[in-house]
């Protein structure tokens, strides 16, 4: 089966809609986007009973060693994320999305995630990003704070301003990083001034980073600065505060099931003097006895003694991260406290990380042999498991670490998590984790050459009930000589310590992850080595998402040439998975390379990009017959080819960017041959996007997308056609300074899919292969009409509403209708 | 039914277009220093400046005794710093990418520095109007009393009343006695220009040091600002 969940994997990636049936999820594969322009990630959760927590969405670009982790952000049922892509380059960027149901995980794409996500284009900006010269267009005025000016907490305010028309100032976009960090979209802007007045801001040195972009994502202007807030807040004004509230509602009709579905929260925020003091609030309509928690309430207390050491305390819901073999962004419930200073840092994490939810069992009449006569039946009661529950399961992470400036760190960290056996009557095996290791960062030469390593243990119990003497775990593990030893040490110290129950689901050897990235910077590029190796036993209760069971190498390089009109990027990546299942091993040798050329004038920036993944397992390699339920033959090559490119021109005024893109994926498949061909993942795909966006003079924009995707699945007889037509129109109006000195965005989007498809029907035989029957021809049109505004005030928050339609013509005899609304508002 | 949406549709859009030819800032505050207030007309409401509010044409500013404060304009960042125990409007209008600045003082002091002239920047005082062009400058107005223009640095800068025109340059004084009156340039002698009280013209500056121990220490030291 599992080969058959491949092939409508492929299928999914490349056409527009794909579904996770278990989890009725569905994600719309975004546009094709510029660089420059924020990439929205997002799919829509279709089942109300079916909860999903710790939503996140797994990002890289193509031929990176590392996805990057950004938590979805929930609208109704609606979840997202809003990556960035000021800081990527043109190419490929794969993804895919990641949750938690209460007891495992869950992913989609459904299958191999990690190594067959999702894609979608980024497209070069007409300029280059990167470039300096390019950047200095337009002028920005920093009238707020002065250069290196030293500024009381209370008093601070950054204030900048562009000298540009009133009308054309909404055809800007701005950023602000301070101290790396994304203010955004706390910028307020008003006229041609642009001002951020935090709440609080920590005292010492600040570096800031002020960018505006153009409505094509074009960096025209920037400002970078320093400044110094006073460590010595006066006593009248040193109390201050941020609070953020908001309210969220989604009604939606989908396959005729309405649903509605309320959120809630306050963010609050203060300080006084040197106390920093932070809570969380979020109420769901979700929460039910019977889930694991979606309401979260946390607080944090920090005391800092001077800008680099400071004391905290925290309770309630947080996250802290260690290290992403480790613990990483996994939500605890508990007590968290430790300090950081420029030498020593130390957490002490506390709490649970799963509430116990009873399972159901039933009773039920069973007929059994009589005792008193066995020729004879009767009817007896039993217990029968219905659903298993989830137990409540503590969480303890520890990690001190030492520090010598900027330039190196080394942690040692221990995290264990163990179910509480008594925290419910109806559940599977209770289980426990152990992990131990060391983290060390290097950092020399300004940054241009740094080291982490990563080396951690552990271990796990996957049954912790009752208990078990060292030799019969020996005896069954088949354990002997220095093993034994080593394994009776462990067993000795786990019993002195109670890290881990010594039971018969005890695994007394310990798993292994490591990973050792180093990066050079030095003569126009970036070279980064990755090594890693993360053995399929290996467990850890803090980052349940981390990829095992592979090990390999990755080697990425970004070179800049021609005075950064030129991005070159090379990769080799070799590894391999499913490493601990023999005959599944699999080899993967991945290479490729993307060029991007941004010239410094009026003409279209251009990217081309080229890739190639093998993989080979142990089966193919040594001729073994596919007739496995359990494992089957991967000897493939998949090679992908793109073309990308975005111009911008203006025509009587209007201020046009036009983009265009076109891919080839191809995949052939030597495993499966002759009467097996109907089991070939052999594939051909062609996608081709043109995308059109006008600003007009006054405060229209409008937007058309067009995008042909045709496919081709399987070989000779058994070969499946799809061709999906989807174009899209949409218009944006900005009234500015409209009531309570409000921006109102009104905007409308019309989507229209056509998907054609024809597939052989099978008829299957017991022992034999398939023969085909029938063709099988699917015709179909999904229309999306959206509509909806964005109303934001500087002082009565902002209020947004949307409304979808999606009506499926012939092919569905109901329509899905979906109303949002948000109202945000930070005091 | 639909001839009612459309007319809504109408008020709506002409409310929206109306409002969104409504005013916006022309400068921030930048300093502030005691009680300086803003209000936006003669028996309007007044609040109390802070250090970012956004100043609208038309804002008229009093600082009170050892009160001071610092404007920048938004367009060209030319900045205007308010002396004590001075009552000043002041105005802008928006041209294209730019704007038309008027500073009009009824009593005080006020240094004027312009060092990117986009286009005008007006003084206006009860005897006289000073156009000016790139360059630094001071302004008193002495109450019910004539007016004082001190160049600073620069080049010359343009006096003009109804009695006729003058031009100073730095180190130079222009005095206008009244509205009907000639202005008047001669040297400017020392000790007549004003200056920056140490209220205001000293800087604070501070570092903090850690030692070995994860002592703190910290270091101040001012700085005065150049006149």
């Amino acid at each position: 089966m599992r080969f058959v969940s491949i092939l409508f994997f492929i299928l999914f990636l490349y056409t527009l809609v794909s579904a996770g049936t278990m989890y009725h999820l569905d994600h719309d594969r975004p546009q094709d986007t510029i660089i420059g322009e924020t990439l929205r990630l997002e799919i829509n959760h279709f089942e109300a009973q079916l909860p999903l927590y710790e939503a996140n969405v797994f990002y890289r670009l193509e031929g990176e060693s590392d996805f990057m982790m950004k938590p979805l952000q929930q609208q109704g049922f609606l979840l997202y994320a809003d990556i960035p892509t000021n800081n990527l380059r043109a190419g490929q960027l794969q993804y895919y999305f990641a949750f938690h149901n209460g007891r495992t995980i869950s992913y989609l794409p459904q299958n191999a995630p990690q190594l067959q996500p999702f894609h979608v284009r980024l497209i070069p900006a007409q300029q280059a990003q990167q470039s300096g010269a390019s950047a200095d267009v337009m002028e920005v005025l920093l009238l707020s704070p002065e250069p290196d000016e030293m500024v009381p907490a209370e008093d601070f305010v950054i204030a900048l301003s562009v000298p540009v028309d009133l009308s054309e100032m909404s055809s800007y976009r701005f950023s602000l990083l301070l101290g790396g960090i994304d203010q955004s979209s706390r910028l307020e802007q008003e006229g041609t001034l642009i001002s951020f007045a935090p709440r609080t801001i920590r005292s010492g040195l600040h570096n800031a980073e002020f960018k505006v972009y153009d409505k094509s994502g074009q960096l025209v202007g920037q400002k970078s600065f320093s400044f110094r807030i006073s460590g010595q807040p006066s006593l009248s004004k040193g109390y201050n505060y941020r609070t953020h509230i908001f309210l969220d509602n989604r009604y939606q009709n989908i396959s005729e099931n309405a649903a509605n579905l309320f959120r809630g929260g306050v963010d609050f925020f203060s300080s006084y003097q040197k106390l920093d003091f932070r809570a969380r609030l979020l109420i769901s309509s979700e929460e039910a006895f019977d889930r694991q928690p979606v309401n979260q309430i946390g607080a944090e207390l920090r005391y800092n003694f001077t800008p680099t050491m400071n004391a905290f305390l925290k309770g309630g819901d947080f996250t802290t991260n260690y290290d992403p073999l480790v613990f990483w962004e996994k939500r605890i419930r508990g007590l968290g406290l430790g300090m950081n200073s420029k030498y020593f840092d130390l957490d002490v994490t506390i709490g649970e990380t799963l509430k116990g939810v009873e399972g159901q069992s039933v009773q039920v009449q069973r007929l059994i042999a009589d005792p008193s006569d066995p020729t004879q039946t009767v009817s007896v009661s039993l217990d029968s498991t219905t659903r298993f529950g989830t137990y409540k399961r503590s969480f303890l992470g520890i990690q001190p670490k030492v520090n010598v400036g900027k330039y190196f760190s080394w942690g040692l960290n221990l995290v264990n998590a163990k179910d509480d056996i008594g925290s419910i009557k109806t559940g599977g095996n209770p289980k426990e984790a152990l992990v131990v290791g060391s983290t060390m960062h290097l950092n020399l030469h300004g940054n241009r050459i740094q080291f982490r390593g990563s080396f951690q243990a552990s271990m796990k119990n996957e049954d912790a009930r009752g208990t078990v003497e060292f030799d019969t775990l020996a005896e069954k593990y088949e354990l002997s000589g220095s093993e034994r030893d080593l394994a009776e040490s462990l067993f000795n110290l786990l019993e002195s310590t109670g890290f881990l129950s010594l039971t018969q689901g005890l695994s007394p050897y310990p798993s292994l992850a490591m990973e050792f990235q180093t990066e050079l910077k030095y003569f126009n590029q970036a070279l980064r080595i990755t090594y890693r190796n993360i053995e399929a036993e290996y467990t850890t209760p803090g980052n349940p998402y981390l990829m095992r069971d592979i090990r390999g190498i990755f080697i990425n390089d970004n070179i800049r040439l021609l005075k950064d009109q030129v991005f070159l990027n090379i990769y080799f990546n070799s590894f391999q998975d499913n490493v601990s299942r023999e005959d599944a091993r699999t080899d993967n040798r991945q290479f490729g390379a993307t060029i991007s050329y941004f010239p410094f004038q009026n003409l279209p920036g251009v990217s081309l990009d080229y890739s190639n993944l093998s993989r080979e397992n142990e089966l193919a390699k040594n001729n073994i017959s596919p007739d496995s339920a359990i494992f089957f033959i991967e000897d493939n090559q998949t090679q992908r080819l793109g073309l990308s490119s975005s111009y911008n021109f203006v025509t009587a005024g209007i201020k046009n960017t036009l983009s265009i893109s076109a891919s080839n994926f191809k995949r052939s498949d030597d495993a499966y041959t002759g009467e097996f061909a109907y089991r070939s993942s052999q594939s051909d795909f062609n996608v081709y996007t043109l995308g059109l966006r006008n600003q007009f003079t006054f405060p229209l924009i409008s937007k058309i997308n067009y995008t042909k995707t045709s496919s081709l699945f399987g070989k000779s007889d058994f070969q499946r056609e799809s061709d999906i037509n989807k174009i899209s129109v949409g218009l944006e109006y900005i009234l500015s300074r409209i009531f309570l000195e409000g921006e109102l965005r009104p905007y409308i989007t019309y989507t229209n899919q056509s998907i054609t498809s024809k597939s052989p029907v099978l008829s299957y035989n017991l022992n034999q292969p398939p023969t085909v029957t029938d063709l099988s021809d699917t015709q179909y049109n999904r229309v999306n009409y959206t509509g909806g505004f964005y109303f934001r005030t500087p002082q009565y928050g902002n209020f947004a509403f949307r409304f979808d339609y999606i009506d499926f013509g012939d092919f569905k005899n109901w329509s899905d209708t979906i109303f949002s609304t948000r109202y945000e508002i930070s005091l | 039914m639909k001839t009612k949406l459309f007319a809504l549709s109408i008020v709506f859009l002409m409310l929206a277009t109306s409002l969104s030819l409504a005013q916006d800032p022309i400068a921030v505050v930048v300093k502030i220093k005691g009680d300086v207030t803003v209000q936006y007309e003669k028996t309007g409401n007044r609040q109390g400046l802070k250090r970012g509010n956004k100043l609208y044409s038309g804002a008229i500013i009093v600082a009170k005794e050892k009160s001071t404060a610092a404007v920048v304009f938004v367009d060209d960042k030319s900045l205007v710093r308010i002396r004590p125990n001075s009552i000043l409007t002041v105005s802008g209008q928006r041209e294209k990418n730019t704007i038309a600045k008027n500073i009009s003082i009824e009593v005080g002091t006020i240094f004027s520095q312009i060092t990117k002239p986009r286009t005008s920047f007006q003084v206006t005082t009860p005897t006289s109007v000073a156009s000016v062009k790139g360059t630094s400058f001071w302004t008193r107005q002495v109450f019910r009393g004539g007016t004082y223009y001190y160049g600073d640095e620069g080049g010359p800068t343009e006096v003009s009343n109804k009695a006729g025109s003058a031009l100073f340059r730095a180190d130079e004084t222009c005095y206008v006695a009244s509205e009907n009156a000639k202005p008047i340039v001669q040297k400017t002698k020392p000790g007549e220009k004003p200056g920056f009280d140490d209220d205001d013209s000293i800087d604070e500056f501070e570092f903090n040091f850690e030692n070995e121990q994860g002592e703190t220490k910290t270091l101040r030291f001012k700085t005065r600002i150049k006149q």
